[in-house]
Order: structure tokens, then sequence, then C-alpha cells
């Protein structure tokens, strides 16, 4: 072997045993890596002690893998600095998601009160709307039960009335009407009325004042005489009913009319003296409310 | 004299400093697991993987310590606690990005409720 040849001989040697060390382990190289890319993140800002923590594994491991009598612990000293540097990698990005979490919860409290404030709004209107509604039933339901008791104890007195002066209740299209018999009330073949007539109107009086509806007293007579004749005594006896009303019974003027219908209408047979005594009569109306 | 160092050197270097693994590193590893398990709970993904692999670090250290290769168990107490602190780490991320998405879910729906 030549000197040269020595020569190359140590430097082959050297080199050999220099690059049985530089086979450099998996581990390694991936914790060089992460770590690379965990100093130069986020990671390095937001957590600093963890990033140097995983520079000193780093480092340890790196000091192993040069030391070639032990590749095993330089192999699990770089997977120890992988995981640190995996570690505070994986706690910045909890930090910058914590981050995010606490931007949005406060962004939802803002929307979720905006909208409970709506909700809030739409069932205070809805309730308004509703109590309204319930008060407005009410007092039709009240007003109701008031006119309808109103008019039983009008119907009542009006009753009691009639009984006293033998009268007669009924209804037909145009309201409540009271007949009354002539014979009640006026001498034969004339207008005034007798004081027993007087007296067979007074239990009328308080009702028809007191009930609100408007009032006509229609006059009637029997077929007997001439017509004209029949005409102007019905006149007549509805004209003194009316004023009668008006002045002894404290009903107003406007709220009462008067009308002589002569024969027509009969409610009896003219042939016969009763039913010529059912014609000759008084009808006193309680008008229906005209819209 | 002489060979008597010899001979307590070279036992002191076949043995791995044969000395017990330190308690702390054993207990630090336990602890770590016993996190990381509260957190990841019934998680999978890489997560549950990380908490696998330390718990069967944790076990297969233990081992090697009855055997006495002390110096190898500590490096898998090492290896054990790393996985499992990057375990919880990854477990509390996966969870606080699912709240995220919750919230942002929740953000969607009332903004379209509210018509923006």
């Amino acid at each position: 072997m030549t000197p040269i040849s020595k020569k190359l001989s140590w430097v082959a040697a050297v080199g050999l045993l220099a690059s049985g060390c530089a086979e450099t382990p998996k581990e390694l190289v991936d914790a060089r890596a992460a770590y690379k890319r965990v100093s130069t993140g986020p990671a390095a800002k937001t957590n600093p002690v963890q990033v140097a923590d995983a520079k000193r594994s780093l480092d340890q491991a790196e000091e192993a893998c040069f030391s070639c009598w032990d590749t095993s612990a330089g192999r699990d000293k770089a997977y120890v600095a992988l995981r640190k540097a995996e570690y505070a990698d994986a706690l910045s990005r909890n930090a910058m998601a914590g981050k995010d979490l606490e931007a949005g919860d406060v962004q939802l409290a803002s929307l979720q009160k905006e909208y409970l404030s709506g909700v809030n709004a739409r069932v205070a209107a809805e309730n308004a709307a509703a109590a309204a509604a319930l008060g407005t039933l009410g007092k039709t339901q009240a007003q109701l039960d008031a006119d309808r008791a109103a008019a039983a104890a009008a119907q009542a007195r009006a009753q009691a009335a009639l009984d006293k002066i033998r009268g007669k209740l009924t209804q037909d299209e145009r309201g409540t009407v009271i007949t009354l018999p002539g014979a009640l009330l006026f001498p034969t073949g004339k207008g005034n009325l007798t004081a027993g007539g007087k007296r067979n109107l007074d239990p009328l009086m308080e009702f028809l004042r007191t009930d609100p509806r408007k009032i006509l007293i229609e006059g009637f007579t029997d077929s007997t005489g001439k017509a004209a004749f029949n005409q102007k005594l019905s006149q007549d006896r509805a004209d003194t009913v009316m004023n009668d009303m008006i002045k002894y019974g404290n009903i107003p003027a406007d709220k009462i009319s008067a009308q002589g219908m002569g024969s027509q209408n009969p409610i009896g047979d003219n042939k016969t003296a009763e039913g010529r005594q059912l014609n000759r009569r008084v009808e006193i109306i309680l008008l229906k409310p005209t819209n | 004299m002489r060979h008597l160092s010899k001979l307590i050197l070279a036992c002191a270097l076949s043995t791995g400093c044969a000395t017990a693994v330190p308690q702390a590193q054993i207990d630090g590893a336990q602890k770590a697991i016993a996190s990381a398990s509260d957190t990841v709970g019934s998680m999978g993904g890489p997560a549950a993987d990380r908490l696998a692999d330390a718990k069967k670090e944790y076990d297969a250290a233990m081992e090697m310590a009855k055997a006495g290769k002390t110096d190898e168990a500590s490096r898998t107490l090492a290896k054990a606690e790393a996985d499992a602190k990057l375990a919880g780490a990854l477990g509390a991320e996966a969870k606080t990005k699912s709240d995220l998405q919750a919230v942002t879910d929740q953000i969607q729906t009332l903004k379209t409720q509210l018509g923006k």
C-alpha cells in the first residue's frame, strides 16, 4: 500500500465512521420540521413556554442522535421533541379557536338579545290585542246581559200592568204591541177618556216612560157607521191616549206619535157583537229600532 | 484497588445505571394520561390515537422497569407523557372547535330569523 493509498484509507475510515452517525433518524427529521413550523407560527407568540420546551427536547435529541453508540435514545428523544412541538401547536390552535369562540359568544348573546326583544314586543302586542279583545267582549257580554235583564224586567212590568187592565201583549214585525180594548178607555162614540180609562192607562205609564223604544199609538173602530166618522174617531182616540201619556206620563213628545186607522185591520168579525168589541181598540206599539 | 474500581464502573454501565425509574416521572405520566382521558372521553380521531399510544407506552415502560431496563423505561415514560399531553391538547382543541361550530350555527340561524 502506497502512502497515498494509506492516507485515502484513513479518510475513508473516518468518513465511514462519520456517515454511520450521519444517518439521521426519521423521528429527528420530523421533529425538526415540527419545531420549525411551530417556532415560526402563531404558537411562538401564544405559547412561547411550550415552544421553548420543544426546542430543549429537540436539542437533546440532536445531541443523542450524534452519540453514535445509542441511536434508540436519540429516536426516543426526537419522538418526544416532535410531540412537544405538536403539543405547542395544538395549544396555540386551541387558544385561537377559544378567542373565536369568545367573540362568537358575544355576537350570539347580542343576536339573542335582539331576537328576544323582538319576540317580547310581539308577545306584548299580542297580549295587548287579546286583552283589548277580551275587554270588548266582556263589555259586550255585560251589555248584552244588562239589556237582556232590562228587557225581561220591562216585559214583566208591562205584563203586570196589562194584567191590571186586561190588555194583551203580542209581538209582530213592527215590535211589541199592547192592545187595549176601547171599552176600557172611552165612552161609546167619543174620543175622550173616561175616568176609568185614565186609571187603566196609569199602570202603563212608568213602563212606557222607561222603555227606550219609540211609541206609536194606533186607534181602531169597528165597521159600523161611516168610514170618515170612524177615521176621525180613531184618530181622536189615538191622539187622546198620546196626549195623556205626554201630559201625565212624562213621556217625551218626540218619542211618541199617534195614527187613526178607522176600521182597518180588524181582529174580530164585524158581523158579531163580540167581534166588533174586539175591533174597537187602541194599540200601543213599541217600535223596533230602525238602523 | 484499580481492578475493583473498573469492576464497579463496568457494572454500573452494564445495568444502564440500574437505579429505579424516578417515581415523579411515573406520576407525571400517570397524571397526564388521566387528565387526557378526562378531556378526550369518548372522542375519536387524533386525540384518541395519541391517548392510546400513551397508554401502550406507559404499560411498556412499566414492563421495562420491571425487567431492570431503567433507562429505556424512563425514555418510554417520557414518550407516554408527551403523547398524553398532546392527546389532551388535541381533545381540548376538538371540543373548542365543536363549541365554536355550534355557536356559529346558532348565529347563522338567528341571523336568518332576524332577516340579516
